[in-house]
């Protein structure tokens, strides 16, 4: 269907979308441009331009080092959660067993975990146990919430996935494992991906269990952006924000670019 | 012999797929699994390709038993029916793909691949994805994907059903050609008569999961050994007949378009018995009768161009006859006339009952 965007109609349905994408669309870039403004205050539109405040969130080395750690955080989450979710959907469309349906119920439907509870709980289980310390200790916490992720978006793409095409890998020779290898995992590869990419930017966005778990001396990005917030409002944390916001768009051109289908 | 399958059987619950199914082939035989849906033909294929564990029996290839065998362990080549092609390698990576796992040497997998896509004749399109492919293009890559690996045994699951009906006859013959230049012992699943009866060697007529006949595309043609094997293949008339008399191995039946005298063996064709006639269309003879004297009155004639299907209505009971003319032949034969029908003897086959 095309609408003519001059008819009454078109014009409508013209204004509705740029409003909603405006809605969507101006806080990030108030995000972006805000700190470009020269005052020691966040306003918007800016006044005369500068790059110090970038300049001062990159020099900051509370700002640096907390970055890494949630770059590593978020980058150990991402793979661990991608694999064991890749395994989980490939289990529940694979095989027969007592309670799959349940299983596949369950994280098929939105998934309600209240954070907080969940943050206390693996805090005192982990200082009880003293299993795990820093860094591990929260992509362990991180991976529990985001494997469910990672498992929505791939399952009904292994749903969907016409296995008689790894029968045809095994019948031309390939073992089993070769075939999930060889067709299964690069057939899902978008789904993959697009899981991978979402755990990454969960667990790299992720407060509440990173204030409880992560190590007091490197805290992640969020955490340090969060006390920053609350102990005065300087122009810098609004920079690092916006350098937030252009790591996530390239994300997602990344994203776009591996894991679209080869044309 | 190069294939020995014994008694192969598959029971899901209680419910019999494949039972009891044997065959030999011979080397560079293609046989055809023909049957009506639901009789265990793709069961009897994915069993042998090794999809499906047997119930019970053996297939043993070249005098190896590959019952126990998983799949990749075979040898088989399968085409599937829906091709099943890697969508995400192109058609050169499709055929390289059983190569690549056997580890031939890269040199030579490539003379293998190019070889096999100018046999298939798909020169040209060696660099695309399955998907910027037409049907009977695809049906060619999977086939050249099979046939590529040298497999002992070729396997082929409706091969040409996807195809348009004018593809579908070249394409198959075609195949037909390869299988024998390569002398590839071949079974082929086919629900389409006419598909089975021009490529296959022989062919095994299954019917809720046993086979009834096997035997060449002539044998069950015209020597079919069940009521089922005539009715399923081509079409047939059935004429109820009773025993008259019976003189050693001869018997005298009479029937619906007369008395006929055939050789028999065994005791269900006893003097007083009722059997069963079946006649084929074209062995019908038709010629315009008077009024009172004919057998009966055509209902309705189906004019096909090379041939014409004419339905007569028998005088006595309800049974209507299907006599098969040429096209050219149908001089003084017009719905509502009268006519007279006449088998001779050795087109008769007789069932017991
Ligand atoms: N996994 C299964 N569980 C139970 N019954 C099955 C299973 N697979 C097949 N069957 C039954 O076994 C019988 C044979 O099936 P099969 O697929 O071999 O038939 P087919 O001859 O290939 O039919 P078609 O021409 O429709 O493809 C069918 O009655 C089918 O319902
Ligand atoms: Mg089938």
């Amino acid at each position: 269907m095309t609408i003519d965007l001059k008819s009454p109609f078109g014009a409508l349905l013209l204004a509705l979308t740029i409003i909603a994408f405006c809605y969507l669309l101006l806080p990030i870039l108030v995000i972006v441009v805000a700190p470009l403004g020269s005052t020691g205050y966040l306003s918007f539109p800016p006044q005369s331009l500068t790059l110090k405040w970038y300049q001062a969130a990159l020099n900051d080395t509370r700002y640096v080092g907390s970055f890494l750690t949630s770059l590593k955080v978020a980058t150990i989450t991402a793979i661990v959660s991608t694999v064991i979710g890749i395994l989980a959907a490939h289990g529940l469309t694979r095989y027969e067993f007592r309670g799959r349906k349940f299983i596949e119920a369950l994280f098929l439907s939105p998934l309600i975990l209240p954070t907080l509870v969940l943050a206390v709980g693996l805090s005192i289980f982990f200082s009880r146990t003293g299993l795990l310390t820093g860094t591990a200790r929260l992509a362990a916490s991180h991976v529990i919430v985001c494997t469910p992720y990672v498992i929505r978006v791939s399952l009904p793409v292994f749903q969907r996935f016409d296995r008689t095409l790894e029968e045809a890998a095994q019948n031309l020779g390939a073992t089993p494992l070769q075939s999930f290898l060889m067709v299964l995992l690069p057939v899902v590869r978008p789904a993959i991906i697009a899981g991978a990419v979402m755990a990454f930017i969960t667990s790299f966005d992720e407060v509440v269990l990173a204030l409880f778990l992560a190590e007091p001396s490197a805290p992640t990005l969020p955490v340090t952006i969060y006390s920053a917030v609350q102990l005065g409002f300087d122009p810098s944390v609004a920079a690092v924000s916006g350098l937030l916001v252009l790591l996530t768009m390239a994300l997602m051109v990344i994203y776009h670019i591996f894991g679209a289908v080869r044309d | 012999m190069e294939i020995v399958i014994e008694n192969l059987a598959k029971v899901y619950g209680n419910a019999h797929a494949v039972r009891d199914f044997s065959v030999t082939i011979a080397k560079g035989e293609m046989v055809a699994l023909l049957g009506p849906s639901g009789c265990g033909k793709t069961t009897t294929l994915r069993m042998v390709a090794g999809f499906i564990k047997p119930s019970a029996g053996r297939i043993v290839v070249r005098g190896r038993d590959l019952t126990g065998l998983p799949p990749h362990k075979r040898d088989t080549g399968l085409v599937f029916q829906n091709y099943a092609l890697f969508p995400h390698l192109t058609v050169a990576e499709n055929i390289a793909f059983g190569l690549r796992r056997r580890g031939v040497p890269a040199a030579e997998r490539d003379t293998r691949v190019a070889n096999m896509i100018a046999t298939m004749q798909l020169t040209g399109l060696a660099d695309r994805l399955p998907r910027q492919l037409s049907g009977g293009q695809q049906q060619r890559v999977a086939v050249a994907r099979a046939l590529v690996i040298n497999p002992s045994i070729l396997l082929l699951d409706e091969p040409f059903s996807n195809l348009d009906a004018k593809l579908r006859e070249s394409t198959g013959l075609e195949l037909r050609r390869i299988q024998r230049e390569l002398g590839l012992t071949s079974i082929f699943v086919t629900h389409d008569q006419n598909e089975a009866m021009a490529i296959a060697d022989r062919i095994a007529v299954m019917n809720g999961g046993a086979v009834e006949q096997i035997g060449s595309a002539v044998d069950i043609y015209e020597r079919p050994r069940t009521r089922f094997v005539a009715d399923f293949i081509g079409s047939a008339n059935f004429l109820s007949a009773t025993v008259e008399a019976r003189d050693g191995n001869v018997v005298t039946l009479r029937h619906g378009l007369g008395v006929s005298v055939l050789p028999v063996e065994g005791q269900a064709f006893d003097k007083g018995r009722s059997v069963t006639l079946m006649v084929r269309p074209e062995c019908v003879a038709i010629h315009p009768a008077a009024a009172e004297a004919g057998l009966g009155t055509i209902e309705t004639i189906s004019y096909q161009g090379s041939s014409a299907h004419i339905f007569v209505k028998l005088r006595d009971g309800d049974r209507t006859m299907l006599v098969e003319r040429h096209g050219r032949e149908l001089a003084g034969l017009e719905v509502g006339k009268t006519v007279d029908l006449n088998v001779k003897a050795q087109d008769l086959t007789l069932f017991a009952a």
